[in-house]
């Protein structure tokens, strides 16, 4: 190798360390728009992301159906065998009343109505990493979304947008280790903050509880409306234990997310009432 | 103009692939890195160079569309372009279990080096063990195993000589 190969090289790699950390320094903080050329990359690769998406969520929706085709026909003896029963003796009115109940609970926020208008929007992308989690939807500004509205599923909490383009907007799920959203305790009504976590199992944590909360194995998990992004009363997931710091300064539960981010597929943006319509394409 | 083109269309199917039909047949929600697994078969086809100029390109795209901080996977898809192409280039041989292990060592690095990224710049707090048998081990074994095919389709499309490849004039790998 000549001494001008070595020079270039030499030059190319401090190039490119003086690149990639400028670029780390001048985006590390969570900005309020992102720039032209990061949309205009956005919005070219959304059809093409979208057209992947539905083709696969198909074909895998058509390979799963005949492979639980057998399991679903004996689930539906089952049930249909299960249902008999309730009718009988009375209990699914018992059972709907209480699952009413607990959707009421779930999807407080709707119920309180007028404040927010749900955006339906597809998920056209996901994380491909295994240390971040977040979706691509196929909505963005021109059906009114905007940075920091929430996002929700059937289940509960999803996430926040963070960044969007016209037709397309990310979101950051509530299990990436960067999320955290204000929480509550719904019996007991004790207040920490639900974090995402790094890793498989997909599990949130609640911290900032006092030491002495009261914290049981089962109790459901809302947001509790501080921070003013999320609103309050919306179901995060459900307590599957808790312990006390090293310090022993303060206890974290351990949550179990209502949503199966595995498998998302449809998801709600909560947009104020007052925004343009969610459905104009 | 061609030759870029099929580059360009390479890393996009690539990313599609990876954040469209990965995610919905994860293992234990592990995904193989494919844009990764290129990087690698690139640089140990065409040499350091070119793996780090690819890596930082695809990786600068993927944290564009997903949101992570600007440099955080270019800088560590860059690093491990870099070195695979450098010890790829001198190790390597037309054995697979070499190449396989290249990209268990690879991920290895990649999942070091971004934990590294993340680690200064805030994003990620430090659990090295954990992370290390919870993600970084299976992730690697993931990409070992898909490492042939992306080699040899990698390895043909290079000899076709149909893309355009950043490089200093290393050449072919001879092998």
């Amino acid at each position: 190798m000549s001494g001008l190969d070595r020079y270039r090289r030499l030059l190319g790699v401090l190039f490119s360390l003086l690149l990639v950390t400028s670029l780390m320094s001048l985006t590390v903080r969570e900005r309020e728009r992102i720039t032209v050329l990061e949309q205009a990359i956005l919005e070219a690769l959304a059809p093409l992301q979208t057209l992947a998406n539905n083709t696969v969520v198909r074909v895998e929706g058509f390979f799963r159906g005949l492979a639980e085709m057998r399991v679903v026909y004996q689930e539906n003896l089952e049930l249909r065998d299960q249902v008999g029963k309730l009718k009988a003796s009375g209990i699914r009115l018992q059972e709907l009343e209480q699952e009413n109940k607990r959707l009421r609970a779930l999807l407080g926020f709707i119920e309180r109505g007028s404040d927010f208008r749900p955006i339906p929007a597809r998920v056209i992308g996901r994380d491909p990493s295994n240390f971040f989690s977040t979706i691509l939807l196929d909505k963005g500004s021109r059906n009114g979304v905007s940075k920091d509205l929430p996002v929700v599923t059937g289940q509960g909490l999803a996430g926040r947008v963070i960044a969007v383009s016209p037709t397309t907007s990310r979101v950051r799920l509530i299990t990436d280790p960067a999320s955290a959203v204000g929480a509550r305790l719904q019996s007991s009504r004790f207040e920490g903050v639900v974090e995402g976590t790094v890793g498989t199992r997909g599990e949130l944590q609640l911290i900032h509880l006092s030491q002495d909360a009261k914290v049981v194995t089962g109790e459901i998990v809302i947001t509790s409306g501080l921070g003013g992004i999320f609103p309050s009363g919306i179901g995060i997931g459900s307590v599957k234990g808790s312990f006390v710091t090293r310090r022993g300064l303060e206890r974290v539960a351990l949550v179990e997310p209502f949503v199966d981010f595995q498998r998302i597929e449809e998801v709600m943006v909560m947009a104020a009432a007052a925004g343009p319509t969610g459905e104009e394409q | 103009m061609r030759k870029i083109v099929f580059l360009a269309t390479l890393i996009v199917a690539g990313l599609i692939i990876q954040s469209g039909v990965f995610p919905l047949f994860s293992v234990n929600g592990i995904k193989p890195d494919l844009l990764l697994l290129l990087v690698i078969a690139f640089a140990v086809q065409r040499g350091g160079e070119t793996g780090a100029v690819l890596g930082l390109v695809t990786g600068l795209i993927q944290d564009i569309v997903f949101g992570h901080v600007l440099g955080l996977f270019a800088g560590s898809k860059m690093v491990t372009g870099a070195l695979a192409g450098l010890i790829g280039r001198r190790f390597f041989g037309e054995n697979p279990l070499v190449l396989a292990a290249l990209a268990l060592l690879a991920t290895v690095v990649h999942s070091i080096s971004l934990l590294l990224l993340a680690g200064l710049s805030g994003i990620l707090e430090p659990e090295g063990p954990r992370l290390l048998m919870e993600i970084v081990l299976p992730e690697a074994l993931t990409n070992a195993v898909l490492m042939l095919p992306i080699y040899y389709y990698v390895r043909r499309i290079v000899r076709q000589g149909n893309i355009f490849l950043p490089s200093a004039g290393e050449g072919r790998f001879p092998g």
